[in-house]
């Protein structure tokens, strides 16, 4: 009986194929990974049209400014100058009434 | 000729080799479509994809192809003997017979075609984890377990 019991164990034990859980749970370092290995970097060359500068926003900016004033608001600033003047003579006449009486 | 009895025996194996077979291959397409391994996951039950190489509890994997072969024709052995203890026994004795014979069956087409084996049931309460199996392992289990019983409960008789 106990040599059947064996051979039936055996069986078991052969032909399952039950996995163990830490198995995939554990952080099993990758084989094909060699720790020591040291990748070199490749020295810093210049670009092949490094020499060749942009030319700077700034003045691309300029130019179109002059290129497209716009007057309307120059004219607008003008009139309100105009209107303040004008506001401060009457104030003047006024006083010089006032201080003569 | 292939009596009745035999004819039933075949069918038997038949029926329990292709649930395993139809239990695998689901689980690997759905692995190999989705690239998900978690099929399922629940507070007691996980369907997890697992490839075993080794034997039962993943023991005796090893990255040798020899070794792998060796293990591979030692289990071809035990299903030979199987069927020849299929041929030999009779009634419930036989039907457990046949549960292992389709069990180791279905793990070694897996270790042929895949060169390991698809684990897939992950019972566990919490954080403790019973060892992840597949269709096959519960009928080789049950079959094993049932004979053990049988010879025990023949001796006291």
């Amino acid at each position: 009986m106990i040599k059947k019991i064996f051979l039936f164990i055996l069986i078991l034990v052969v032909t399952i194929s039950c996995s163990n859980i830490k198995k995939t749970l554990s952080l099993k370092k990758k084989k094909n990974v060699d720790e020591f290995l040291i990748e070199k970097k490749e020295p810093l060359t210049k670009p092949p049209n490094f020499n060749e500068l942009p030319e700077p926003i700034e003045n691309k900016i300029n130019k179109t400014l002059d290129e497209d004033i716009d007057f309307s608001e120059i004219i607008n600033t003008s009139e309100k100058k105009n209107n303040k003047a004008d506001q401060l003579e009457i104030e003047k006449s006024i006083l010089d009434i006032l201080n003569k009486k | 000729m292939i009596n009745l009895q035999n004819k039933k025996t075949i069918f038997l194996s038949l029926v329990f080799f292709v649930i395993d077979r139809i239990s695998k291959i689901l689980v690997i397409n759905h692995n190999n479509i989705l690239e998900e391994k978690i099929l399922y996951e629940s507070r007691f039950l996980n369907l997890e994809l697992v490839w075993n190489d080794g034997v039962a509890f993943g023991l005796l994997a090893s990255s040798s192809m020899y070794f792998y072969n060796l293990i591979s024709g030692l289990i071809f052995f035990i299903i030979v003997v199987l069927l020849f203890f299929i041929i030999k026994s009779k009634g419930l004795e036989q039907l457990f017979y046949v549960m292992i014979f389709s069990g180791a069956l279905g793990n070694f087409y897996d270790r042929i075609v895949f060169r390991s084996v698809p684990d897939f049931i992950d019972l566990h309460v919490n954080n403790m984890h019973w060892f992840i199996f597949n269709f096959a392992d519960v009928l080789i289990t049950l079959g094993v377990l049932c004979l053990i019983f049988r010879e025990f409960s023949q001796r006291h008789d």
